[in-house]
């Protein structure tokens, strides 16, 4: 099912996307296949989230995860669903 | 050690300086120079080393000298208020310690402590001298002119009146040193504003909790100071490799903390979109917490950074890419305007507060205010009271001096006219110049509902329903809101030290339960953990921004350079008691003044609406309570007063502190 999601990107996530926000159609069931897929889009943005090693978030990065009507929580686990119109920022 | 006081007189003769012989400076005792402005005296003191390992220096030594000299009830704008102005055994060392902390009693009360960068706390060490005591009040205005060691009290008639940037340049220009260090205070601090901080560097300030009204009421314009002593370490090789560890948590690449990529690059602005859409942003005097995300946008740092900058600025030796920021709007009605210094703090001060999402007049509105010597939350947190106080009748145009004074600034003249009004006690500026506190006091009404402050003082730009250890903390501050003394509002990652390497630092804390920040279980220890960490580092003193990565748990890197750098072996749990000891001391400071429970509460509004959006509870009393329960059990304080209790006291090496409150008939135990 196609999806559409509010990302946001903060300062240093910038300079690797060239655009603050940005609305994006995926079809991404988890965080991580969303970051797959985003990595594809703007080269090297999967390193800074994603521990090359574990395979878990970096402890230098975060992920905020909004789902539709709802605030905005830290992330811990990259396999987490992804929803329609949810609002993610990545920092 | 004395030294005479010599005065140039208004016309600035020539000094006639004695013969000063030059040396490296050591860390191990500190010194102190004392000046008495009433009697025009001077005299350096060494104090003693024990101090160095009770105290470590800066902050704690400022709250030992406080409470000691500055008695009870001491008018905070009479002779025997004494400003302190002081650096410790790190400063100066060329590894990015270049704070400083200004202390005396505030004009409500409090502690009034503040931290700054910039370079004068080097510079001072560099003059031999690592605290400054400035009591009594001259006759007419003055500055210090100090260098190597000498000091004239000289004439500043010429400059009082003088905004702060024209008082650097003026001093710059008649001293003929560009290297010379300067502090000094605004219109507002000589006209006794509310919360007036001191300033140097232009755009640096510290001490807004009243260091600049204390000053101002010494008619004391300004600081100058030169030095070109060396400062070393006493073990060199020990300090390198101590350096090579500290450095290490803050690299771009390896240190494991979300902040520092985002931080080093665009400083604390790059927060407010986030803030936004956590329901972090108080907007229209915190009636609500939800701005628009556009109107967030347009007021970020990512946008500052790309439109407005014009050069990046450290501190001394700053060991981070520089986080300070010059600005030059290009075009437009504000078109040349020049300022400096863009926290997380302006836009919420001047952006959200009031609802004004025109970054150019935010920015506008912040550096008017560093010209002016004028406090930014002051000045955001009592214009979004006043603009409250109008829209809901209670203040009208008559008594605004005809000001629109509504939500969304569309009177942006009439802004800019009020902000001078204010500093120089003009008309209307007259009541806001009090602070929301007291000008709520003479309004009545009921806008003291509106009124943001605790103990006195406007809150800065963190939002407290939605961080619950932020509105602890907030609330029992001894100097009124100051995140600094416990920043960052949670913990490192809780999966960064293992409960093994907590047991080793002697941390017993539930780090999991602690990071979740609307869970109000263990915001009490996790706070009392935090203000004696942030105690300890701001003794040494560094800089808050630098505890990164895991740095605000594991203190043995800071340890590591203090021994290091003073010779001073001191077992690891001794020097973090001295944070312990700094918190002590300045809680005693204020219960002397007569503060207890009941005044480490959060504002009205916070303490009684709810943020439906975002599911925040007020902090009521079921809520709130149980978290300064925890906190007072933590420090084994009483929880009926926040007295400390004797037995800690004593524990601690404060036995005549225990002494002193007993003698005033407060209960210790």
């Amino acid at each position: 099912m196609m999806k559409e999601l509010h990302l946001r990107y903060a300062g240093s996530v910038l300079p690797v996307t060239g655009v603050l926000d940005e609305h994006y159609k995926t079809q991404a069931k988890t965080l991580r296949d969303l970051l797959t897929e985003l990595d594809r889009k703007y080269g090297g943005f999967c390193e800074i989230f994603v521990n090359g090693k574990t395979g878990q978030l970096n402890f230098n990065a975060m992920i905020y995860y909004g789902g539709p009507g709802k605030v905005p929580v830290a992330v811990i686990d990259l396999d987490q669903p992804v929803e329609d119109h949810a609002k993610i920022t990545f920092w | 050690m004395a030294f005479s006081v010599e005065e140039a007189g208004p016309n600035q003769s020539p000094l006639r300086w004695r013969r000063f012989t030059l040396k490296v400076r050591e860390n191990k005792v500190q010194t102190i120079l004392r000046v008495d402005l009433s009697r025009r005296t001077s005299s350096l003191e060494t104090l003693p080393e024990a101090w160095t390992r009770d105290y470590i220096g800066c902050r704690g030594m400022n709250a030992r000298l406080l409470f000691n000299e500055v008695k009870a009830k001491t008018d905070p704008f009479g002779p025997d208020n004494i400003l302190y102005l002081g650096t410790g055994p790190l400063d100066g060392l060329p590894i990015g310690m270049g704070r400083m902390s200004v202390a005396c009693k505030s004009p409500r009360g409090t502690v009034a402590e503040g931290s700054f960068g910039g370079f004068f706390g080097p510079e001072l060490r560099r003059a031999g001298i690592d605290y400054l005591a400035i009591q009594g009040q001259a006759d007419y205005p003055v500055y210090l002119y100090i260098e190597d060691g000498n000091i004239e009290i000289r004439d500043a008639r010429h400059l009082w009146g003088l905004l702060t940037h024209e008082t650097d340049a003026t001093l710059h220009r008649e001293l003929k040193d560009p290297d010379v260090q300067l502090r000094y205070i605004g219109p507002a601090g000589e006209n006794l504003v509310h919360a007036s901080p001191i300033f140097g560097n232009l755009n640096n300030c510290g001490g807004r909790a009243g260091c600049g009204e204390v000053m101002g009421s010494k008619k004391l314009k300004a600081i100058a100071v030169r030095g070109h002593q060396g400062i070393r370490p006493a073990d060199y090789d020990g300090f390198v490799e101590a350096y090579k560890v500290f450095r290490k948590r803050l690299d771009l690449k390896t240190s494991r903390d979300m902040w520092t990529p985002v931080w080093s690059a665009y400083g604390a602005p790059v927060l407010v979109r986030l803030f936004a859409e956590m329901g972090n942003l108080m907007t229209r005097n915190a009636r609500e917490m939800q701005w628009d995300y556009e109107k967030a946008t347009a007021v970020s740092g990512e946008k500052f950074l790309t439109h407005y900058v014009t050069k990046a600025k450290s501190c001394w030796c700053c060991p981070w890419p520089a986080c300070q920021k010059l600005y030059e709007i290009k075009s437009g009605k504000f078109q040349g305007f020049k300022g400096g210094n863009y926290w997380a703090g302006q836009p919420v001060a001047f952006g959200s507060l009031i609802d004004n999402d025109d970054l150019e007049f935010i920015l506008v509105l912040s550096g008017l205010c560093n010209r002016y010597g004028l406090d930014i939350f002051h000045i955001g947190y009592t214009l979004s009271w006043a603009m409250e106080c109008f829209e809901n009748g209670l203040l009208t145009k008559e008594d605004t001096d005809g000001l629109e004074l509504r939500f969304g600034c569309k009177d942006q003249e009439g802004l800019i006219e009020l902000l001078r009004k204010i500093a120089m006690k003009e008309g209307f500026g007259q009541l806001l110049a009090l602070g929301c506190t007291e000008a709520s006091k003479i309004v009545g009404k009921g806008s003291e509902r509106f009124c943001l402050s605790v103990k006195g003082l406007e809150l800065e730009g963190i939002a407290q329903r939605s961080m619950l250890m932020v509105a602890l903390g907030i609330a029992v501050s001894e100097v009124g809101p100051d995140h600094t003394r416990w920043y960052p509002p949670y913990p490192c990652h809780p999966n960064l030290l293992s409960e093994k390497e907590l047991a080793e630092l002697g941390i017993d804390l539930d780090l999991k339960l602690a990071f979740q920040t609307r869970n109000p279980k263990e915001k009490g220890r996790l706070l009392r953990w935090f203000t004696i960490s942030r105690g300890v580092v701001e003794s040494l003193p560094s800089c808050v921004f630098l505890i990164r990565d895991t740095l605000g748990l594991d203190m043995r890197p800071w340890w590591n350079l203090f021994q290091a750098a003073t010779g001073i072996d001191l077992p690891y749990r001794d020097f973090m008691t001295a944070g312990e000891r700094l918190l002590n001391l300045d809680r005693a400071f204020i219960v002397r003044e007569g503060f207890r429970r009941e005044d480490d509460r959060p504002p009205i509004r916070m303490a009684t609406e709810d943020v439906p959006y975002f599911g925040f509870r007020k902090l009521e009393p079921s809520l709130f309570d149980p978290m300064l329960d925890e906190y007072y059990e933590a420090n084994d304080w009483d929880p009926e007063t926040s007295i400390p209790r004797r037995k800690k006291l004593e524990e601690l090496g404060l036995k005549d502190v225990a002494d002193e409150l007993a003698s005033l008939s407060l209960d210790v135990g």
